[in-house]
Order: structure tokens, then sequence, then C-alpha cells
């Protein structure tokens, strides 16, 4: 057995010897020729080919949709399915889409998700951090814990969250079958409270939505800031304990700065990650993002995704893509506006 | 020395093997239990009836205990078992210190009474006064004695006095090391209170975090009739009680099978497209040189300011018109590679020296080799993460899937969780919350299993996404 091994090896390395030997002859001829180009391709050809599969995607799925979308925005009457479109509008669409109340609406939920949540969950990750860095024992517990909600199905957990806060049979006037939370409140003596169910009120909904991008946006955070934190030389901390600075100062004169390019990394990407807040609104309100409060009307609690998004389900009539288009569109000015005056800020505030 | 080690590892894979044995017999015995659990006929019902197993009797409840137990079996015994065939099947030199053989003894404990696996355990055991006796230089018998001094010593107050002087040692060592201890000393109580706030701040942000996943699991395990009638949630209930029928009316009456495996179809098939496309590209906007190569890859990072809706709009009209709607080929061909994840390796493959490559290429190393003998190797690390993490976003997609794939054959577990009607077919239009929450663990488990058994790569690698980024 052993043998007939070695005899195997013996030929693959013969094999590969004389066809490694030929290779190099030809390459010695094409090159003597001026031909080497065929065996030895210059970069730029290889880069090709290297390139060919990512492109490929990328030219269909990402180029061509920002230029084509920017396209159908000055369309009228567009037909998906024909690609004919009746006429061209320059800002038509645009005006539209502004002038609608549903979409004011859209921006004003959106608007207060941004500044409410974004600010508590960079605020609370970065004491969050701070905290998990001081201390030694159980730190790896605290680290997995924190990390799970990164790992999870933001629809799954955001129904779980809606089921918390309402239980089975959660109206006012049958409070049977508490959720969690107004259990909680029932324990603290108050009035449970109809929180996403029938006879919700606007901030109630907002506050299950605003806990919900909290819980959910903080594992993240958490782990940049930590894994920047362990960064910062020891020094620094024994020098400011040396000159008798306390550890508040500690941390806002040697701990932020430190980390500042993460922070302002950390906030830029979830401002632009609040603006197009969608699933969690989704699996705690539902799909048509209304929630209906008795017979008296109903509660709007959509985003100005959910606002393009109810276009595009409805595509097949004509000229409706235009106008998601359109709010797309407005939603990605929105969006470079806050960033342009971040990176303004910035400038100054950070520290490299 | 060298012989001892070879004999510890081969009782180390022994007792391991012993163990494996144990769970694959308890994964039989699980799927057997599941499989003779009997379904209700309307899902709000509660089961309670009586099963012939093995040829005895067994209540509603005692199979629920079978299970619950089981269960926490699983959750206590094959992470171990995991982490010792890690530990098995690596080259390294074993670590032998105190921990080792007490972390031995303690799993031969464990083994004897929480799995009644008596044959490992008696292995665990000789491995374990084996390590003990390298490590302390005398046997068992002389440890115990040791310990039993110890004891006397503590009680007798001999210990204090020997810390005690100890101290007084240190004190006297150098002047600036007293220095620090007076400093040190003044902060002490401050210390104390900042750690108490630490800990107390971090429980609580912690049960925050954690809470969900409890009330998931528990609510999933509750009867229908408790959940409409109880006055008030019970926070815990009992081992008979769980009601392990759910998960299978998920699985069984509401297609959360087909799901799943949709969804694990359409994450692998758009993971390995992502990471091939992605180390290509990688490689060619690292490695080779040529012309315009900076100013595509940096329009190609402009394009990451733009929001994914712009792109759903003419993707949607795309996928429309390509005859994809509404089939698998719409869920995974726009995903199949990242801009981000191409940014990422290129970062990392460009901190590979250069004097590798031409000593590859003096030895005749051509490019692909190169790239698939040197490179990739040395960014596994990154790999893995990009791995990862494109495999989350297949698992939380939610958006795309439910607007070109709408018919329940393709359907996501996102869209399956959102879509479907947990309602039991009758008038009552409520939805029947503890199946909803059993579908909801079924998604939710799985990734957070993937998750424990590669914390170490997940967690180093989204920190360091987030501090290049």
């Amino acid at each position: 057995m052993k043998a007939f091994k070695l005899k195997l090896q013996n030929l693959l390395w013969r094999m590969k010897s004389v066809s490694h030997h030929s290779f190099v002859k030809t390459e010695e001829f094409l090159t003597r020729h001026r031909l080497g180009f065929i065996v030895n391709w210059p970069h730029w050809l290889k880069a090709i080919f290297y390139l060919l599969p990512a492109m490929l995607m990328l030219l269909v799925f990402t180029f061509y949709p920002i230029i084509n979308s920017f396209m159908i925005s000055f369309y009228t009457g567009f037909n998906i399915q024909t690609g004919e479109f009746d006429n061209y509008t320059l800002l038509g669409n645009y005006i539209e889409v502004v002038n609608q109340a549903n979409f004011l609406q859209a921006l004003q939920n959106t608007a207060i998700i941004v500044f409410i949540s974004v600010p508590i969950t960079i605020l609370l990750s970065l004491f969050i951090a701070v905290a998990l860095n001081s201390i030694k024992p159980l730190k790896g517990f605290y680290q997995t814990i924190f990390f799970l909600p990164y790992v999870t199905n933001t629809i799954a957990i955001g129904l779980v969250f809606a089921f918390m806060f309402s239980g089975n049979t959660n109206t006012i006037a049958n409070p049977v079958g508490l959720g969690l939370a107004n259990q909680v409140i029932t324990w603290f003596g108050g009035q449970p409270i109809a929180w996403v169910a029938t006879g919700a009120t606007y901030w109630s909904a907002m506050t299950v939505i605003l806990m919900y991008s909290v819980w959910n946006g903080l594992a993240f955070k958490i782990i940049v800031f930590l894994s920047g934190i362990q960064g910062i030389d020891k020094q620094y901390y024994q020098a400011a304990q040396i000159d008798g600075a306390s550890r508040a100062k500690a941390f806002s004169r040697i701990t932020v700065p430190m980390i500042s390019p993460m922070i302002f990394y950390i906030l830029i990407t979830s401002v632009i990650g609040s603006f197009k807040t969608y699933s969690s609104v989704v699996a705690i309100i539902g799909v048509d993002g209304m929630i209906t409060t008795g017979s008296s009307g109903s509660l709007n609690m959509k985003t100005i995704v959910f606002y393009i998004y109810d276009y595009i389900s409805l595509a097949a009539q004509d000229g409706l893509m235009s106008l998601a288009a359109a709010a797309a569109i407005v939603l990605f000015g929105i969006i470079l506006v806050f960033t342009m005056i971040q990176l303004q800020v910035g400038k100054r505030r950070v520290h490299y | 020395m060298k012989r001892i080690t070879k004999e510890i590892r081969k009782l180390d894979f022994i007792a391991t093997l012993i163990d494996t044995v144990y769970i694959l017999f308890a994964i039989g015995l699980i799927y057997y239990l599941f499989s003779v659990l009997a379904l209700p006929n309307n899902i709000t019902d509660e089961v309670n009836t009586t099963y012939q197993i093995l040829g005895s009797t067994w209540t509603s409840a005692q199979v629920n205990t079978a299970i619950s137990l089981l269960v926490g079996y699983f959750i206590v015994f094959i992470p171990t078992t995991f982490s010792n065939w890690k530990r098995v099947r690596s080259k390294d030199v074993i670590e032998m210190d105190e921990w080792t053989y007490r972390s031995q003894y303690l799993y031969s404990f464990m083994s004897l009474f929480l799995s009644f696996n008596p044959f490992s355990a008696v292995i665990r055991f000789l491995n374990a006064t084996k390590i003990l006796t390298i490590v302390q230089g005398h046997g068992l018998k002389q440890s115990l004695i040791n310990i039993k001094d110890d004891l006397l010593d503590f009680f007798s107050g001999r210990t204090f006095q020997r810390m005690k002087a100890r101290r007084l040692a240190r004190k006297e060592t150098s002047e600036s090391q007293q220095d620090l201890e007076r400093i040190s000393k003044q902060d002490f109580t401050l210390k104390v209170l900042v750690m108490v706030a630490n800990y107390t701040f971090l429980t609580f942000i912690a049960l925050f975090i954690f809470l969900p996943f409890y009330w998931m699991i528990l609510t999933a395990l509750k009867t229908n009739t408790e959940l409409t009638t109880a006055v008030s949630p019970r926070l815990i209930i009992g081992l008979s009680e769980m009601q392990w029928v759910n998960f299978k009316v998920a699985l069984d009456r509401f297609d959360f099978g087909l799901y799943l495996s949709n969804t694990l179809f359409v994450g692998l098939a758009s993971m390995v497209g992502t990471v091939l496309t992605t180390i290509l590209a990688a490689f060619a906007f690292s490695r080779l040189e040529w012309k315009g190569r900076e100013f595509i890859f940096s329009i190609l990072l402009m394009t990451m300011m733009i929001p994914g809706e712009l792109y759903t709009i003419t993707n949607y009209i795309t996928v429309r018109n390509l005859g994809w709607y509404d089939s698998f080929y719409a869920l995974i061909f726009p995903f199949m590679t990242s801009i981000f994840y191409i940014f990422f390796l290129r970062q990392t493959f460009k901190q590979i020296p250069d004097t590798l490559y031409r000593a590859a290429r003096v030895d005749g190393c051509g490019d692909f080799k190169y790239l698939t003998r040197v490179m990739i190797p040395i960014a596994k690390p990154t790999i893995t993460t990009i791995t990862i993490l494109s495999a989350i976003g297949a698992w939380d997609a939610y958006i795309w899937p439910q607007l070109v794939a709408p018919s329940e054959k393709y359907w996501l577990i996102s869209v399956a969780l959102r879509s479907t009607r947990f309602t039991d077919g009758g008038s009552d239009a409520r939805p029947v919350y503890n199946v909803q929450l059993a579908a909801t663990a079924l998604v939710t488990v799985p990734l957070l299993i993937v998750f424990f058994s590669l914390k170490k790569y997940i967690l180093a690698g989204v920190g360091r996404s987030g501090t290049k980024g």
C-alpha cells in the first residue's frame, strides 16, 4: 500500500514537472517572439477578468438603477410593463410628493425617530462601553448579551416587542391578559395603556417604536465604541489620575476626544440608518403602518421609506413609480444635507 | 513528557467521542418525542392525551418535561462538546495550569450527574488527575490533604494572619509604591461605589436587552388558554407545563419548515456569490496595478451614500423585465456583491506586504495561485466576518423579498412572520400569540446558535468594520 502510494506520488510529481517544463518553454518561446502577453497577461487585462463578476452585478443592480431612477422621476404616466411614458416634467413629481399631507406626516414621524432615538442610543452605548471597559469579571458575558440584538431578525423581535406592549386582548375596556409592559405599570400602581392597539395615542405608539429602535441600535455601537476605548493608551488615564482629574473629567477630556472619529462615524451612519427606518415600524405597527383608533379615525405612523414602498407596491398603475422615485430622491437629498452638515461640524470637532 | 501529553490527548479524544455519541442519541430521542407529539385539532386547544413510548404510557405533561430536560441538556452540553472538539483537533500544545484540571474535574462531575454519562466521567477524572500530577508535582491524595489543611487554616484564622503579613511586606517595598497605595486608598470607597454603580447599570441594560428573548421563549411555551384568560402574565412556568407542541404547530400548520429552508437556500447562495465576487474584486483593487484603479474605486465608494430605495425602484422594474418576478433569482442575484465588503476586504489585502508578492513571483507563483495560497489564508478573519455579516443580512432581509417574491412558495422568514395570519381559522381574527411567538423563536434561535459558536470572529470583525470605516 505504501509503495503504491509512493509510486502514485512520484507519477503525479513527474506529470507536474513535465507540464511545468513545457509551460516554461512555451513562455520563453512566446516572449522571444514578442507574444508574451498571451501567457503573461498585463495587469489591466487580468483586472478585467477579476472584476467581471462583481462589476456585472454592480452595473445591473447599482449603477444603472441610480441613473434610471433619476430619469424615472422626470416622467409622467410611466408604465413599468411597457416602459412607455407620456411626457417629461421637470419638477412636477417632486412638487406632488412634497405637497401631500401623507408625505409631511411621514417626514414628521421619521424626524421624531431620528432626533430622539439617535442621541439616546449613542449616549447610552457610550456609557455602556465605558462601564464595560472598566470592569473585569463578567465582561465577556455582558458583551455577549449586549451583542445579541445584532444577530436577530428585525421583524421577529419587533413582533415580540409588539406583543410585550399589547398583551392579548389589551383594550382599555377589557384589560385581560396584560402584556409585560402593562403588567409592570400595574405593579407601580398605574393604569394599563393601549400602546399600539385600538385606543392608542400617537405618542404611545411612537414610544414603542423609539424603544425598539434604541434596543436594536445599541449592539453595533457598543461593540464599535468598546473596541475604540480599548485602543486608548492607558498612560493618558494614569497621567490624569496623578494630576487629580475626576472620572467625569477623564471621560469628557480623554475618552470622548480619543474615540471622536468613531463617534462621528457612528453618528453619520446611524442618522442615515434612522432616516431609512422601515422594518421596525412594519413589525410593531403592521404592514400598512396605520393604527385604527376605534371608529373615530386612525393614526398614521408611516416613515418616508414606508411612503416610497406604498407607491412601489401599487406600481402597476401608470405614473406612480415616478412618484416613488421622486420621494426616494427627496429622501436622498435630506440625507445628503444632514451628512454634509455633520461633516462640516465634524471637521472642527473631531480629532484624528 | 511527550508520551504523557499524547496519552492525555488520546483519553480526551475518547471521552469527547463518547459525549458526542450521547448527544447524537439525545438528538434522536428529542426527534422521536417531537414526532410522536400529537397536534391539536384546533391550534388554540390544549393537548392532553397519553402516548405509548417504549412500551410504557406517558402523559402529555411527562413528555413535555422530558423534552424540557433534553433541551436543557443540549444548552449545557452541545457548546461544551463543541469546544472540546476544538481543543482535541487543535495542534497547539495543551495549556496545563491549575484551571485545566479544575475544569476537567468539574466536567467529569457534570457528566456523571447531569448527563448520566459514567464512561466519560471516569475518563475525564483520570485525565484530570494526570494533569494535576504534572502541574502540581503530586497526586490527588496529596492535594486532597492540602485542601484539608487550607480549610483548617481558614477556619482557625491563620489565613488572615498570613494575608496581613504579606500586605505589610508589600508596604515596605518602595517609596513610590507607598505613594501610589496612599492615593488608591483615598479613593478606595469611591472605587467600590463606582464598581457597584457600573454593575447595576450594566445589569439593568442587560435585562432590557435580554427581556424580549426571554419573553418570546416563555410565551411560546404557554398555552393559548393561559394567554387569553390569565389576568396577569406569569413570569416563570414549570417544566411540565411547557407546550413544546406549539413549535410543531408552527412548523406543520404554518409551513415554517419551508420558509426556513427557503431562507437557508437564498442566504447560502447569496453568501457564496458575495464572498467569491468580493474576493476577486478586492484582489483586483488591491494587488493588480492598472490605470484608473483608484478612480473607479472612489466612484464605487461614492455610491455607498445613496439610499437603497433608489436602487429598489429600478431593480423592481429590471427584475420584472427579466422575468424573475416571484422567483429565487430575484432574491439572490441583486445581493451577490456588496461595495462595502469589497472596501473592507481591500483594506485587509492592502496590509499584506508587497515583498511577499515579489517573492512568490520569483518562485513562479501566478496571480491566481498567489490569491488562493497566500492572500486568502492571511485575510481569513476578514473573509469569515464578511461571510457571517452577509449571512446575517440575508436572514434579516425583509423589504426586497416581500416586494419581488410575494407568493407563499418563495416566502422568506421575515415575510412569513409578518404576512402569516396566525389565526385558528374561526371567526376570531386575533392571532394565536403562542404559536406566533413559537415561529418567531424558530427564526431567532438558529442565528443565535451560529453567533454563539462564532462569537470570537463576529465580535472582532464587527469592531474592526466600525473602526476602519
